[in-house]
């Protein structure tokens, strides 16, 4: 009997037409890791609540079909016997710790179910090894990081021994080393027996780093599973027709097969395409590569007027948290800079100083955005010159539709109606949201939500935006339709700043990258530049997008270290591989 | 940075050394005396201690702003319940006569003879150190005290487990709630959002932007902690506690003193009147 069935399940949320899952059927058995894929709405979620009876009995909805976990029907059993056999690792590990020290947290879970004070702490000195935490058991877990905390979460769901471990998106808000070590603790957690298996959901930011880890696939698309099979399946050029899109190295070695090289597979994983580059040149007898004459032509000129200084800028938060120590930089018109690092570097708290929402601690610190002192201007004046979108749309939108959402800006700044009308129509159109205007708002897709966010600023026309994380939530379609508008507001005069943990986002649309480590900047140079440095950037928890790192492998082929995009290596690739046509 | 309501790890004496329980105990008893001591000069007895309590736990300070605007926002009601105090057979403690010396007092119709004496002050400033008072204790325990030292102690004492879950929730929830107030405070006031009027119709209308997303985001993370509870079982069963409760020689000083404390208080109170007016 497979571990879990789903047998023409179907489900729909109240008041809704459409159903989240429709018809599934699906049969997984044990000792695997499965890749649940799909776009945001796709499903994903829905999925992983109806195997422990999160759905229907937390969110109430129409159902229909059985769902079956180690053989019980899910919608007989209460949640709390269906804990002993399923956990479930949400994205957001601050709403999964409810406790002061890492070996308490772990034990929440086997408590509630009233095991034996032996049996408990056994089970928790197993999931903390399991995830790589020994060594924490008295620390707390808000001294962590966000990769450890996540990994604790982890630890959390591990210690009710479930049969099915499900983690819905859990890497999503982490940064690159954190993303890895939660699947390093994911891979040691599917080693953990033949009768359990793994579930992880990715709607396409993270593709990279799920691929090396999953043995099955299946894909969700509007409710349905559009596909189901073995590892490979994510070089199925289908992945990008659904917007999920597909590993960095899938996609080069699709572009080079549809260039007419002959290869053996897709590769789908890094060691995989390394593997299969060596061969390719081998085969061609090259032993070490040509770079093309215009190869590692420089980034973007940064030659605008200075519109952002900061000088000696420290931030100390009570009782006497050092969030910045001494930051200098200087940011010119024009550019689209990255501001990347660990969760807690400092980004986001750097980026509050420059929209006046913080005060610096010291009182020699600059902080001037085009040429005037931050803290001298007051908030009306300064948000027509800088503005900062946060990360979460939920924050903010709050009108019923679409066009009074946009429109709320310039109504608060008094602005004429007819100048506002044109503003709210040039914002809507430069996020794509034209023809949702009269729309709901919170009947909105996820992917909208985050445009709307960024679109109910636009109307006061900041010469500088800051954006955090605009593409976190968003899966590869919506990334690319944010990052495309982006580019179209940079080309329209605006200046960007951008703080994010995507590495492939900084790569191929930042001029410029700034690198956060302790509160202090620790590199500041060309994306080139600072993706070229790996060691330095693994101090700081960052690793270079999965394109980057395969010329880093390749280094003794004569890669350069510092390719960013997947049409670059692909260039490089064929003006080796096929000179006349590349 | 812990925020209003939320526990924060920190190397103190009152954090690491010593037990939820003997804390609930101190609690219990200051929360017995002042409840029934209506002098002020008996209640500024226990606002000395409170003190000590909030410097040795390391308490921010900026938790007292709520208690500052619940006094000054209740001192209007409780002026007009002190306006009463015009009766002498009120007071069994205080020399009448010193109590019933008027400030402003006069005759209404029906409501008789109403006003300020030096006893309705006394009545006034005691109602208000008893807010003070079981605020700090409050404060210092929650600062203090994780939500599993919390959750473990009251499940030892029988408390019923719905009852831990509610407390346990929401120790969660408010300092998550204060986050996402101060995220959506300033991303409306990036748009320029401002609420600078006198009105409370226009203030009403004009927190709409506050209020959807706040309203929208609170039910989201009930939402999202109740259901990474019920993942973990909470409230499915009957659950061990995982710590045993071992009282400490500190413990023991610190309970016993306090008992003997508030029963030398009690019985002062019943046969001698002290700390009643």
């Amino acid at each position: 009997m497979a571990l879990i069935e789903l047998k023409n399940y179907s489900f729909r949320y109240p008041r809704t037409k459409q159903k989240a899952l429709a018809d599934i059927n699906l049969k997984m058995d044990g000792g695997m890791v499965v890749g649940i894929l799909g776009r945001a709405g796709a499903g994903k979620t829905t999925l992983l609540e109806s195997l422990i009876g999160i759905i229907p009995f937390v969110e109430p909805g129409h159902y229909d079909g059985e769902v079956i976990v180690n053989g019980l029907r899910v919608q007989e059993q209460d949640i709390g016997d269906m804990a002993h056999h399923v956990s479930i690792v949400l994205e957001n590990p601050d709403v999964q710790i409810f406790s002061l020290t890492v070996r308490d947290d772990v034990a929440f879970g086997p408590s509630n179910l009233g095991l034996p004070l032996e049996e408990i702490e056994q089970r928790v000195a197993y999931a903390i090894e399991q995830a790589e935490l020994k060594g924490f058991e008295e620390r707390n877990p808000n001294d962590l990081s966000g990769g450890e905390q996540q990994s604790l979460a982890i630890a959390g769901a591990l210690a009710m021994m479930p049969r099915v471990l499900a983690l819905d998106e859990p890497v999503a808000l982490l940064d690159p080393v954190g993303k890895e070590r939660v699947l390093s603790v994911v891979e040691h957690a599917a080693r953990r027996g033949s009768d359990t298996i793994t579930l992880i959901t990715e709607s396409g930011s993270d593709i990279e780093a799920v691929a090396e880890k999953v043995d099955r696939v299946i894909a969700l698309h509007e409710g349905k599973v559009i596909r189901d099979g073995r590892r490979e399946l994510f070089a199925d050029p289908l992945f990008d027709e659904i917007g999920v899109g597909r590993p960095q190295v899938s996609s080069l070695f699709a572009g080079l097969r549809d260039a007419g090289l002959t290869l053996n597979y897709i590769p789908v994983t890094l060691d995989e395409a390394v593997r299969e580059t060596e061969q390719l040149l081998a085969q061609k007898g090259i032993e070490h590569i040509q770079l093309p004459p215009d190869w590692g032509k420089p980034c973007r000129l940064t030659c605008g007027e200075e519109v952002i200084r900061v000088e000696n800028l420290h931030h100390v938060y009570p009782p006497n948290i050092h969030a910045l120590r001494g930051v200098s930089l200087s940011v010119r018109s024009g550019e689209i800079v990255g501001i990347i690092g660990q969760n807690g570097s400092g980004k986001t708290t750097l980026a509050r100083h420059l929209v006046g929402l913080l005060k610096p601690s010291n009182r020699d610190a600059v902080v001037q955005v085009m040429g005037k002192g931050v803290t001298k201007l007051n908030l009306r004046e300064l948000i027509k010159m800088i503005n900062y979108v946060f990360q979460n749309p939920d924050d903010q939108i709050f009108a019923d539709t679409v066009w009074e959402e946009v429109a709320f800006a310039p109504m608060m700044m008094d602005m004429p109606e007819k100048e506002s009308e044109v503003l709210t129509r040039e914002a809507i159109d430069a996020f794509r949201l034209t023809g949702h205007e009269s729309d709901y708002t919170m009947s909105l897709p996820e992917d909208l939500k985050t445009f709307l966010s960024i679109a109910s600023i636009l109307p006061l026309n900041p010469r500088i935006l800051l954006i955090d994380e605009p593409t976190t939530g968003l899966d590869t379609w919506g990334a690319e339709i944010m990052m495309d508008s982006i580019e179209k507001l940079r080309a329209a005069g605006h200046t960007i700043i951008i703080i994010t943990h995507t590495m492939k986002t900084v790569a191929r649309y930042c001029d410029r990258v700034i690198v956060m480590n302790r509160g202090e900047i620790v590199a500041d140079g060309t994306t080139r530049e600072v993706f070229s440095h790996p060691e330095q950037l693994l101090q700081t928890d960052i690793k270079p997008p999965q394109i980057t790192q395969l010329g880093q492998r390749l280094a003794d082929k004569g890669f350069p270290s510092s390719v960013l995009t997947v049409e670059e290596m692909r260039d490089l690739l064929l003006y080796n591989l096929k000179p006349g046509e590349a | 940075m812990a925020y209003w309501l939320e526990y924060e790890s920190r190397d103190t004496p009152i954090h690491k050394g010593v037990q939820p329980l003997t804390k609930l105990v101190v609690f219990g008893c200051i929360g017995v005396l002042v409840g029934l001591w209506w002098d002020p000069r008996y209640q500024l007895l226990l606002v000395i201690p409170a003190i000590l309590l909030v410097r040795a736990s390391k308490l921010p300070l900026g938790w007292f702003k709520v208690v500052a605007l619940a006094i000054v926002t209740s001192i209007y009601p409780v002026t007009l319940t002190a306006l009463g105090q015009t009766n002498p057979q009120l007071f069994k403690v205080l020399d009448r006569s010193w109590a019933m010396t008027p400030i402003l007092v006069g005759n209404l119709p029906i409501a008789g003879r109403v006003g300020l004496t030096y006893g309705g002050i006394m009545w006034l400033v005691a109602a208000e150190l008893r807010t003070l008072v079981v605020a700090t204790y409050a404060f210092v325990f929650i600062y203090t005290t994780s939500m599993a030292e919390l959750t473990d102690t009251l499940l030892i004492l029988k408390v019923p487990r719905p009852a831990v879950f509610i407390v346990s929730i929401t120790l969660k929830l408010i300092p998550q709630l204060q986050r996402v107030v101060d995220h959506i405070l300033s991303a409306q006031q990036l748009r320029g959002w401002h609420l600078h009027y006198w009105n409370p119709v226009k203030i009403v209308r004009k927190a709409m932007p506050l209020m959807k997303p706040l309203m929208r985001r609170a039910a989201m993370l009930t939402e999202q902690i109740t259901v990474a509870t019920q993942i973990r079982a909470f409230g499915s069963g009957k659950p061990t506690p995982t710590r045993r409760l071992t009282l400490n020689t500190v413990d023991y000083v610190v309970i016993s003193t306090t008992v003997v404390l508030m029963a030398i208080g009690l019985y002062a109170l019943v046969f001698h009147h002290a700390g009643l007016l």
